[in-house]
Formats: C-alpha cells, sequence, structure tokens
C-alpha cells in the first residue's frame, strides 16, 4: 500500500518535472532521426490513443483544423484519404491531430462524419502535443516509422495553393521510401498552411 | 472637354471576394481599391497605381515572406501589349506573435501597394487604356479567410501635358515614402556588419547615424531549404551616444535540403525622429560565413 502511494508520488514528481521542463525550453522535443515522442489524445469518440498502441507500424501525424482553407483543399482533393487508403495495406496508421483551442471531441466527431473520414481525429485543444512536436501549421505532416523513429516532418507537398501539374506529394515520396527500406531523401520540408490557432 | 474626361477616369474597383462570402462573415473581408497617380496616360511616361488594401481591426493579410504560416499577398498585371508593369517593393510589414512560437509578418488594416506602369513610347491619342490587377491574400484571425478582388482602371490617352491627380497626391507621396529601401541608407545608417558567433548563429551588426525610435526589427526573406528560429534584436548604447542594434539568430539547413545557399536579404525596420517606420535591406551570406558546416 504504501510502496504503491510512493510510486504515484514519484511518477506525479517525474511527470511535473519534466512538464516544467518542456515549459522552460521554448524548443520541440521533436527531432528528426531521434524516438518520436509519446503522446496520449483522446479521438473524436473519446477513446484513448497513444503513439505507443502502434509500435512497430508507420505513423502518419497530420496536423489538421477543419476551418483552414488549406485543409479544406486537401480535403477536398482527397489527399490524407487518398494516401491513408493506398498505404493502409503496408503497415501504415493514418492519424490526424486538431490543437485548434476552440475544438474538442464534439467538433473532431462533426468533422470525422461530415468528410466520411477514414482515420480518427485526436483531441489536442490543449495544444501539448502540437507544441511538443513543434507543428506550426494545418496541415503539418510527421511520419514516424517502424522503430518509433521521426522520420519526416514537414509539408504535405510542395504545392500549396493546390496548382501545380507537376507536384511532389513529400508524405507519399518518404512512405514508399521507408516502405521500401531506404533512407527518406528529402526528410525535412518547411510546412505551408495557416498557424496552428493554440490555445493562448 | 475636360470634365468629360475627369468622369471618364473615374476610378471602377470591382470586387470579388470569393472565399470570405462563402464563410458567412463579414469580418474578414479585405475592401480593395485601386488609384493612379495620372488622370490620363502619355506616350512613354512611366506613371503609378496604388493598390489599397484594408482589412478589419485585427486581421491581417501577409508579407512576401508570411512567416512560419500563412500565405504571401500577390498581385498580376493585366494590360494591354506594349505596356509594362513594375510591382515597388512590398510595404514594411509588421510582426504578429502567435501562440505555440508562430511568428507571422504582414499588415492590419490600411496597406498601400505601389507599381509603376510604363506605355508604350508610341500610342494614338484618344483611346482609353485598362489596367487591371488581380489580388489575392489569406485574411487570418482566429480563423483564415483567402480573398481576392479584380481591380480595374480605365484611363484616356492624352498625348499632352502630364496630368497628375492632386487628389491622389499625398496618398502616393506618403505610401513611396516608406517603401524600404534597397540598401542601408546612408545618412541613416553608418555600417551593417554581418556576423557569425559561432556555428548555427548569424546575424547583423547594425552602427546608426541617426539615433532609431524604439524597436528595431527584422523581416528575413528566408531562402528555401533553411530554418530560422530564436531571431532577436538588442541595442546597446556606446559612450559617446551612438547606437548599435544586434540581431541574432539561429539558422540551420533543412535535412536533405537541395542545391546551394542563396545569401538572405533581411529588412530592417526602424522608427525616425518624427515616429515614421522606415525600412531598408542588407543580405547575411550563409556562403561566406566561416563557420558553415
Amino acid at each position: 500500500m504504501r510502496k504503491g502511494l510512493m510510486m504515484t508520488a514519484l511518477l506525479a514528481l517525474t511527470a511535473a518535472v519534466s512538464l516544467s521542463a518542456l515549459a522552460a525550453d521554448s524548443h520541440p522535443a521533436a527531432v528528426l532521426g531521434q524516438a518520436a515522442p509519446e503522446f496520449k489524445l483522446e479521438d473524436q469518440t473519446g477513446k484513448s490513443v497513444s503513439l505507443s498502441d502502434y509500435k512497430g507500424k508507420i505513423v502518419v501525424l497530420e496536423w489538421t483544423n477543419k476551418d483552414c482553407p488549406f485543409v479544406q483543399r486537401h480535403l477536398k482533393a482527397g489527399t490524407a484519404t487518398g494516401l491513408a487508403e493506398k498505404y493502409k495495406g503496408q503497415g501504415v496508421v493514418w492519424l490526424e491531430i486538431d490543437s485548434t483551442s476552440t475544438h474538442n471531441t464534439a467538433t473532431n466527431l462533426k468533422t470525422v462524419a461530415d468528410n466520411k473520414l477514414p482515420f480518427p481525429i485526436l483531441d489536442d485543444s490543449q495544444g501539448t502535443v502540437g507544441k511538443t512536436y513543434g507543428a506550426k501549421t494545418t496541415p503539418d505532416v510527421f511520419i514516424v516509422d517502424k522503430q518509433g523513429t521521426l522520420a519526416y516532418m514537414g509539408a504535405m507537398d510542395n504545392d500549396p495553393d493546390g496548382k501545380k501539374k507537376d507536384a511532389v506529394n513529400y508524405v507519399a515520396k518518404a512512405l514508399d521510401e521507408i516502405i521500401a527500406g531506404k533512407s527518406v531523401s528529402t526528410p525535412e520540408t518547411k510546412s505551408y498552411g495557416c498557424g496552428v490557432k493554440y490555445s493562448k | 472637354m475636360l470634365p468629360n474626361l475627369c468622369r471618364l477616369v473615374a476610378v471602377f474597383a470591382m470586387l470579388s471576394l470569393t472565399a470570405a462570402a462563402s464563410a458567412g462573415s463579414k469580418s474578414s473581408d479585405v475592401k480593395a481599391t485601386l488609384l493612379a497617380d495620372v488622370t490620363a496616360v502619355k506616350a512613354g511616361t512611366p506613371f503609378s497605381v496604388a493598390i489599397v488594401l484594408t482589412t478589419q481591426p485585427e486581421w491581417h493579410i501577409y508579407w512576401k515572406n508570411p512567416g512560419d504560416a500563412g500565405s504571401a499577398t500577390k498581385f498580376s498585371f493585366h494590360l494591354p501589349e506594349g505596356y509594362k508593369a513594375d510591382l515597388a517593393e512590398y510595404p514594411l510589414p509588421t510582426k504578429f506573435d502567435q501562440a505555440g512560437d508562430i511568428v507571422a509578418y504582414g499588415y492590419s488594416g490600411t496597406t498601400v501597394f505601389l507599381a509603376t506602369i510604363t506605355p508604350p513610347k508610341e500610342l494614338p491619342n484618344g483611346g482609353k487604356v485598362n489596367v487591371t490587377v488581380d489580388a489575392s491574400w489569406l485574411c487570418c484571425k482566429n480563423v483564415c479567410v483567402p480573398g481576392s478582388a479584380k481591380l480595374s482602371l480605365e484611363l484616356p490617352v492624352d498625348g499632352g501635358t502630364e496630368k497628375p491627380r492632386p487628389d491622389n497626391r499625398e496618398l502616393f507621396k506618403g505610401a513611396s515614402a516608406v517603401l524600404p529601401a534597397a540598401v542601408p541608407p546612408p545618412d541613416v545608417v553608418g555600417q551593417v556588419r554581418a556576423l557569425n558567433d559561432e556555428a548555427g548563429r548569424a546575424g547583423l551588426e547594425i552602427s546608426w547615424k541617426q539615433q532609431p525610435k524604439g524597436d528595431v526589427d527584422v523581416f528575413p526573406l528566408t531562402p528555401e531549404g533553411v530554418e530560422l528560429s530564436d531571431i532577436k534584436v538588442n541595442n546597446s548604447h556606446g559612450q559617446n551616444g551612438a547606437v548599435t542594434s544586434k540581431v541574432d539568430m539561429k539558422w540551420r539547413q533543412l535535412a536533405g535540403a537541395q542545391g546551394a545557399l542563396k545569401p538572405m536579404p533581411i529588412l530592417v525596420a526602424y522608427t525616425d525622429e518624427h515616429g515614421r517606420r522606415h525600412g531598408f535591406f542588407s543580405p547575411i551570406d550563409f556562403q561566406a560565413l566561416p563557420n558553415r558546416k
């Protein structure tokens, strides 16, 4: 019993220390080529989802905000749903994260339903995970490889306005390379879009 | 004849606020107008046009480098054959610091973008010329709304003397007086030195001849494949009262970035003794920095 209490206190202390460390250092904890930071968030149904739930899988984390015109452009084009479908059979899991301070599981539930999304939207309206990853725009994409290492971070493609005929989808390119066991040739790009509307 | 001409040159501004309307919110609307500094076009004589964009309070549109997020305000000109349009330097932006270390560069309120139109050397008298500008922007507050406007202006061609528009004179004069300069103005700035104190840090050291009032701000035109962070400006006062501004930033090349690093122009913004904001460009050449890995 006492041991259990001690353990709880120790865990709480560790959590407090790591939280304050995070607050003191404004630089994101997510670094290319290093272990992707663990997180635990609720999906649109209230179910808890952690990165570690998908050990051994390739995980795509896409920051989203239904109110952003750049996100709306990709929704209309079916960019994420198309890629999620294409790579589903190859061990790829697609998760969207919404760090918009005014959104919640209820708005996420509606967005998933309205757009018939085949993947969940995780509620990060507190902004903790977004700031840990250094997500700045919507969309902003991070790919975690099978070893749990951050293998790509940046833009969905090289076509912010959606007008290029020969656009390169960086996410598809990175996924192809990861699946083929190659190193990612363009592992980092500058993301584009609306600024993530974090809570102040 | 003259009064008729004047009526002809009344400015038409055709607004098409595409997405703003569909969002059902008027607050994101940007008012857009096109003005000329002349009442008639003379063959071979350049004239100026101004694209005036006004956002609602607390909303902003973006500079040519939007910063961490957003989208540049863009213009494309449609002119008759033989005419040439040169967009002037974008006006001085301001910085918008947002939660999550997101820094955006842009404009809130009324902003005047200038362009020079050069007519062909020979023009038949008595015709009319149509100047059309497609302006597009992203207007953000707690949401972002894209907008665009097709702005048109019709001017008569008159081979006589120049025909300035006195009613627009102040606007053009004021806007061109505060356009960023391509190089540091010698009467204001003594010397600008590019710095690199250690690997991954770069900056500028600006010695002022005229002491700037208030804060000095910098707006980098970040080249592709480069990430900047922790941009800071510190002012220090020397013994003789001379002011030096030290611009410091972290920079790194993105992993897998292709191609050679281009020099980065930095727009330095300051306020003069009359309280007017000005700016000038000064470059940092990453290739020339000795600590480059």
